[in-house]
């Protein structure tokens, strides 16, 4: 297969996340097969007649798939035939891209040994979207975690009149009796803390 | 009861409409819990991404426009299995809502026929012809999805007044929430959704309510409970309860007072996420806009459980079957009876309705479009009271005969001719 001996395809990326998009594009671009396009969100349509994409990249949860996918039924309006990639073989990629988020339209005619590549960067590129996503989420979980607890202690030490080390001994062993982790039980701490006010 | 059931988590998709009532109040109301299951809900952004949910297995049932299970029978849907249903979830729901200045415009170049009601596109064509005349571009309309009841009860309403959809307009597909800022970025000039987006225009001052879909083409098929063939025929008892569970909630939504508690949970933004209100509107009919600044209450404008709205008529899904083949959605001969046996499981839906206590036809087909008045359907566990149910040409769908029905259409887009489609029927 050779791809850069060909035309760059040019590819679509319609993606309503900035961060998603930016770094989808990196990927593509560093493949050095494709010409992105962008689109303006508030007339796709347009930007899909104008552009004459051969491959739309595009946010699996965007409402505007269905404007898509009504092309690949009446392409009168586009000279170009737009129709959902559907892999040769078991279709293992196809269910990977719905579980990536990934959805992926090409230009009817276009083998799809050529397309493949880009379907699998964006693949890739999504889920790597996605584990930084939750690395954050978790970072701030962790951050506000360590707050809540932080918190909760010095309630404990306060009102109870001990170490610190000891405060936190004591949730950490109500957390293993109550099989839950130590932040619900900061939590617990502070709402009765809220709850009685000075008299806890 | 429930440790025979061979599936206990089920996971059910939900497109944000008024429509997803019957499955969201099944699961808020517990009733899928009494019957033995755990069930989530996800709510999808497109009709495109619940067909693959569906398919690949992330969801076990959708909330889904009735002709996308016909279409996947037919092969038309791709990277996707045969869908099928066993239960309707409502009739009507839709409703036709142009621009203000194309409203004007028709009224300028036709007043008489701006008065009729049910509203015609006859002064549509009169807008249309004298755009063509004068060379500017053709007029856009928008609706939700290829294989939707929208886009053939828009088609239907422009060719019943002599416009040919694909030739005379531009129709394109627009997500519901983008259509009013389509219009009034004048990009589209019209459109044909289901709620609240039509009434949302007219008290946005965007545009006007020409005709609902009740109007158009009384008691439409409207969306269906969506699962995979495979997936029903593993999940036998699985699949009964949960259209059980459905069925029960769609005859508790027969209350005027359950809508208007439907209205207010849908209205939390992890359901629908709109103001209470309006969503009552859209489930109960109430002071609804239609021949333009008409108003009135319509107590049928959506369907949920009387006139046996749940049970999957096949002369409904053959109906479907004419339209896609009329537009040229399809161009290959199918045998109707065999798409519609597997697309609609009338069978199941009896056993179900049952088991609950509930009536139902015991005939599979019925004309469509024959009865101007109300009537009371005999071929049925007990009598059933259905309603007037004719188009807005008066055209009757005869079930018997879809190939005769099909040879009357003036505009069409047939992309086979039915001569091919007859020596297979």
């Amino acid at each position: 297969m050779n791809v850069r001996a060909s035309s760059p395809l040019i590819v679509l990326l319609i993606d309503s996340d900035a961060e998603r998009s930016r770094i989808v594009e990196a990927g593509l671009r560093g493949a050095a097969i494709t010409r992105l396009a962008s689109s303006d969100s508030r007339n796709i349509l347009a930007s899909i007649s104008k552009l004459q994409p051969d491959v739309i990249i595009m946010d699996c949860d965007s409402p505007d798939r269905d404007t898509i996918e009504n092309l690949r039924i009446v392409a009168r309006e586009n000279p170009k035939p737009v129709v959902m990639f559907v892999e040769d073989g078991d279709g293992s990629l196809a269910k990977e891209a719905v579980r990536a988020g990934v959805s992926a339209y090409i230009v009817d005619g276009l083998t799809s040994s050529r397309v493949q590549p880009v379907i699998e960067i964006a693949i890739e590129r999504f889920k790597m979207f996605e584990g930084l996503q939750k690395e954050l989420d978790k970072s701030k979980e962790d951050l506000e975690a360590r707050k809540v607890i932080e918190r909760a202690k010095g309630i404990l030490m306060d009102k109870r009149d001990v170490s610190e080390k000891e405060a936190f001994a004591s949730m950490r062993q109500l957390a293993m009796q109550e099989s839950i982790t130590i932040k619900q039980v900061a939590e617990k701490i502070l709402s009765v803390a809220s709850l009685l006010g000075d008299n806890f | 009861m429930s440790s025979s059931l061979e599936m206990t988590d089920i996971r059910i998709g939900f497109v944000p409409l008024a429509d997803a009532a019957p499955i969201i109040m099944a699961k808020e109301c517990g009733i899928f819990e009494k019957h033995g299951l755990n069930v989530t809900l996800e709510k999808v952004s497109s009709w495109a991404r619940m067909r693959d949910l569906l398919a690949i297995g992330d969801l076990q049932v959708a909330h889904m426009l009735a002709p996308m299970v016909i279409a996947s029978v037919m092969g038309l849907e791709p990277n996707t299995p045969p869908f099928t249903t066993a239960m309707a979830l409502n009739m009507n729901g839709n409703a036709i809502t142009i621009s203000n200045a194309l409203y004007a415009a028709m009224y300028q170049s036709n007043p008489e026929a701006m008065k009729e009601r049910p509203i015609t596109g006859r002064a549509l064509r009169d807008v249309v012809a004298a755009r063509i005349t004068s060379g500017q571009k053709p007029l856009t309309f928008a609706m939700v999805y290829p294989f939707s009841s929208h886009n053939y009860q828009l088609r239907y309403w422009l060719a019943a007044a002599g416009l040919h959809p694909d030739r005379d307009v531009n129709l394109v597909v627009v997500p519901p929430p983008k259509v009013m800022d389509y219009m009034k970025a004048g990009i589209i000039d019209g459109y044909c959704v289901g709620e609240p987006w039509n009434s949302e225009a007219v008290d946005q001052g965007v545009g006007t309510t020409l005709i609902t879909s009740h109007e158009l083409m009384g008691l439409a098929p409207e969306k269906v409970l969506g699962v995979c063939q495979s997936w029903a025929d593993d999940h036998p008892k699985t699949y009964r309860a949960i259209l059980s569970a459905v069925l029960e909630t769609s005859r508790w939504l027969e209350n005027r007072n359950s809508l208007e508690e439907a209205a207010s949970i849908m209205s939390l933004t992890h359901y629908v996420g709109l103001p209470a209100k309006r969503i009552v509107s859209a489930l109960t009919g109430a002071r609804r806009q239609t021949t333009g600044d008409f108003i009135q209450d319509m107590p049928d404008f959506n369907v949920f459980y009387r006139y046996a709205a749940n049970f999957p008529w096949r002369s409904h899904a053959s109906w479907f079957m004419t339209q896609m083949y009329r537009w040229g959605q399809v161009s290959s001969p199918y045998n109707f009876q065999e798409v519609i046996e597997q697309a609609y499981r009338s069978d199941i839906f009896r056993e179900v309705a049952k088991a609950g206590g509930h009536i139902f036809p015991t005939i599979d087909m019925k004309n469509e479009g024959e009865k101007t008045y109300p009537w009371v359907l005999l071929d049925a566990s007990s009598p059933i009271a259905l309603g007037a149910n004719q188009s807005i040409d008066n055209r009757v769908f005869r079930h018997s005969d879809p190939i005769a029905y099909m040879e009357g259409f003036q505009r069409h887009s047939l992309r086979l001719p039915l001569s091919e489609l007859a020596q297979l029927n």
